[in-house]
């Protein structure tokens, strides 16, 4: 195509220096690595190498009969015994035999023979399924974002590391960025692969470039070429997995220029097929992801589909591919516990300890007394209903994982073999823990919990908002993976994992909080809550200097550092709403001396609470913070009815923007797996009818526009389907409102026929 | 949660009682929540002793309560 740039690869015997930015498997046999150098050019590296994979067995000779078995054929394969630590709690490496192939098709057909020569089971196979792109990252001890300089010699490269993993101070490349939006002409309620491209926009940081042709085959030739001419790293999308790169790839066939659609570095086309994506089961939830959309060479970022750079942003994507291991592009896709694994299995590699491909770490045997001990959460103090004042908090920082760090647990010391007699024990359950190494676990968590106390300083004290941000993002991606790791200790995937361990940090930590209890006791102090790792507790007129005082008796006595989270003017613990007076966990709010508002699991916080309930209930809690003490929030009782009675009025004149009456809810199910006809299952149903590709996980919006409808299909409307016109259920949504209301008064008015009562001036609706 | 399906159990035995009755039950296994905490932390394999260990404390906080303000009224009334 005319003026299309060619990527520039290094001849041999040249050197470069730049930051490794994307890498991916090429033709057999070869990882091309793009590297991104100071003047702003990025590089294509070619690097011939292939996975490696190794095979254990009881005996040497077992092991020498297998390469007889094998294809001799294929000079690609070789075959070489090696000596490397089988599983974690070896004392001694063992003979194995390491096989390395010229790709990951390969690689995974000759480990499938070998697990069927051996009857599945005579032979233990290792590192058979970790990502080629990581293996390669191990292997050659760099890491993506790293600094390096890479020689070209003949068909290899060699890396020279000129960064470290550890660095918390390192420069990162700029990184141009565009984000691609696509107007399309839509036909129907919602697009499809038929309805033309009416205009692109390029947003870059300095320009807006507006492609709007009114030959669509120009506009997507004029998309590939401002792409390569401008030559972004990153291109942001919304919706670019799950439908904007499939949808332009089709209205280029269309238009005869598919093969000239080409916005990746690596010149790869878009397919014009989506990929299915798949849904998922965690914590009670079903969630759904998209395939991936790869453009090679660049880093696509879909705003819809890579949660987590939601949460932390480039810096925090860029950190997590650093210090894990793992490829941009991967680590803006996976879950956090995937790329907790990815530094589990480099800490491996870099100990010479084999990584299990068919895991089978069986629990120790316990008996059901021994279970009934053992298999337990966290502690709990139960709140005690109502409103408190002057309740101060204090929380341990990154308590579980400092747990394991401290107390070394990790899969291979809980209960290990060497030590029977140590002197660190579990508590409840006195499980020995090793004393002679340090585990896996503990050993990743050190560097990850050093650099964030690191960014959590530095964010204090930066000195500008950009700086600011920078360690803000760093700081919440590790928030976010050390609150993984524990739980990941007893995840039945994990490769390093095993359920003692993870009963092991629980009771470390029950302990931790009882003991932390007594101290504040015998100081006095009455414990109002206590979840976990933090405390609310209050004592007559204490000051921060008490709080503050308590918190520093309580780090150097559980060699754990407790942070005071401030003193609440008054703070309000909810009761259930089945039964009423019993205290629930996570349901409170309050305000801080400083005015600043806490508020936990109430309709504000919840993701499926339509905009206007949000406002009012905001508003609601705004006004009662206004009070300094639970006598003066009981005067302001009264003011909240007219802040209800403002928002309901505006409902009942229809003054409310449909947008502030949508509600998002997660599909549990696919649409036509629902047997009830609750309000999502509905709206997903008239989706799906719609032609939209509608999965569990996925998440719909609609509003209610007649809850009551003996047709279930005009009981709600999606969205995407709303128009003007429709006239929502008013009482519906003043019924939300009402039970908002209710819920963070409900210590203070029971019943919420009592509250309707006490709005002596409500409106007849 | 175990506590609320060993509460379930007792489904017989609230049918056969009276409303008020209902109610008094309502408020011993109030008390069982309340203490859901500790009871789990006493880890007994038979549910219901962590529970009538539960209603046992709650009576036992009530019993002491009506005796301080006995002791009070007592105060009061007492000719001095």
């Amino acid at each position: 195509m005319k003026g299309l740039r060619q990527s520039y690869s290094p001849n041999s015997s040249e050197t470069v220096r730049g930051w490794i930015f994307d890498l991916y498997s090429g033709k057999t046999g070869e990882m091309v690595v793009w590297v991104k150098t100071e003047e702003g050019q990025c590089l294509r590296l070619v690097d011939k190498w292939g996975p490696s994979f190794y095979v254990s067995a009881l005996s040497e000779d077992d092991l020498t009969r297998l390469i007889w078995y094998l294809p001799r054929d294929d000079s690609a394969v070789k075959y070489e015994f090696t000596e490397k630590f089988v599983r974690l709690q070896d004392n001694e490496r063992s003979k194995v035999l390491k096989i390395t192939t010229p790709d990951i098709t390969n690689l995974r057909s000759l480990a499938n023979n070998i697990w069927r020569l051996g009857g599945y089971g005579k032979y233990r196979l290792w590192n058979v399924d970790i990502p080629p792109s990581q293996m390669y990252l191990y292997d050659k001890d760099v890491f993506p974002m790293a600094y390096v300089e890479a020689t070209i010699i003949d068909k290899d490269v060699s890396w020279k590391l000129i960064d470290s993993v550890e660095s918390v101070e390192y420069p990162v490349p700029p990184l141009k960025t565009a984000r691609l939006e696509v107007n399309i002409e839509t036909r129907g309620p919602v697009p499809n692969f038929e309805d033309p491209i009416t205009k692109i926009l390029l947003k870059f940081n300095d320009e807006t470039i507006t492609i709007d042709s009114s030959e669509e085959r120009d506009n997507l030739l004029r998309l590939t070429e401002t792409i390569h001419e401008k030559d972004p790293d990153i291109i942001l999308t919304d919706g670019g997995d799950s439908f904007l790169f499939t949808y332009l790839a089709r209205r280029a066939l269309k238009n005869d220029v598919l093969s000239e659609l080409i916005l990746s570095r690596d010149r790869t086309n878009i397919l014009p097929v989506s990929r299915e994506g798949n849904s998922y089961f965690s914590y009670g939830r079903v969630y759904y992801h998209s395939a991936p959309q790869r453009l090679l060479g660049r880093l696509h970022i879909d705003a819809e589909n890579s949660g987590l750079y939601a949460h932390y942003g480039l810096e925090g994507l860029i950190e997590v591919a650093r210090t894990c291991h793992i490829p941009l592009f991967r680590a803006s896709r996976v879950s956090i516990g995937t790329c907790m694994t990815a530094i589990q299995l480099y800490q491996a590699t870099k100990d010479e300890v084999l990584i299990p491909w068919k895991k089978s770490e069986p629990e120790n045997f316990k008996s059901a007394m021994d279970l009934l001990i053992a298999d337990r959460g966290g502690f709990y103090f139960v709140p005690k209903v109502g409103i408190h004042d002057n309740v101060g908090e204090i929380d341990f920082s990154s308590m579980y994982p400092m747990l394991m760090l401290k107390k070394n647990i990790s899969p291979e010391t809980v209960g290990c073999e060497c030590c029977p007699d140590s002197a660190n024990r579990v508590p409840e359950l006195d499980y020995n823990i090793c004393e002679k190494r340090v585990g896996i676990v503990p050993k990743v968590l050190d560097l990850m919990l050093k650099k964030r106390m690191y960014y959590k300083e530095m964010e204090k004290a930066a000195g500008s908002p950009e700086e600011r941000m920078k360690y803000e993002q760093r700081e919440a991606a590790y928030k976010i993976i050390l609150c993984t790791c524990f739980g990941y200790l007893g995840y039945r995937n994990a490769r390093f994992g095993k359920v003692d361990a993870h009963i092991a940090a629980c009771a470390f930590a029950r302990k931790t909080l009882l003991d932390t209890a007594k101290i504040a006791e015998t100081c006095g102090f009455e414990i109002v809550h206590g979840i976990v790792d933090s405390l609310y507790l209050k004592k007559e007129d204490a000051k921060d200097q008490d709080f503050i005082e308590l918190s520093k008796e309580i780090t150097e006595k559980t060699e754990l550092r407790i942070s005071y989270e401030g003193r609440y003017r008054w703070i309000v613990f909810l009761p259930s709403k089945t039964h009423f007076g019993v205290p629930v966990l996570n349901r409170f709010y309050g305000v801080f001396q400083d005015g600043k508002i806490k508020v936990r699991g109430i309709e504000l916080r919840r993701g499926d609470t339509p905009n206007i309930v949000c406002r009012c209930q905001d508003e609601v809690i705004r006004d009662l913070a206004k009070a300094q003490n639970s006598k003066e929030f009981l005067q302001r009782i009264p003011n909240t009815f007219s802040i209800l009675r403002k928002h309901t009025n505006m409902i009942l004149d229809k003054s409310v923007n449909l947008n502030d009456l949508v509600i998002e809810k997660q599909l549990s199910k696919n649409p036509d797996q629902y047997i009830s006809n609750v309000h999502q299952a509905i709206a997903a149903k008239q989706l799906s009818n719609q032609g939209l590709e509608v999965r569990a996980g996925q998440t719909v919006k609609y509003i209610i526009l007649d809850a009551d409808n003996k047709r279930p299909e005009r009981r709600v409307a999606a969205k995407q389907l709303m128009k003007p016109t429709f006239l929502y259920d008013s009482e519906e949504y003043i019924n939300l409102l009402e039970d908002a209301l209710h819920n963070i008064l409900s210590p203070f008015i029971p019943e919420k026929r009592n509250l309707t009562e006490l709005q002596t001036r409500r409106v007849n609706y | 949660m175990i506590l609320e399906k060993e509460i379930e159990k007792w489904e017989g035995f609230v049918k056969a009682l009276r409303v008020d009755d209902k109610a008094a039950f309502e408020e011993l296994m109030n008390a069982c929540r309340r203490h859901a905490s500790a009871a789990g932390a006493a880890t007994r394999p038979v549910v219901t002793e962590a529970m009538f260990m539960s209603i046992l404390l709650c009576h036992q906080k009530a019993l002491e309560e009506i005796e301080a303000t006995l002791e009070r009224l007592k105060a009061i009334l007492q000719p001095k």
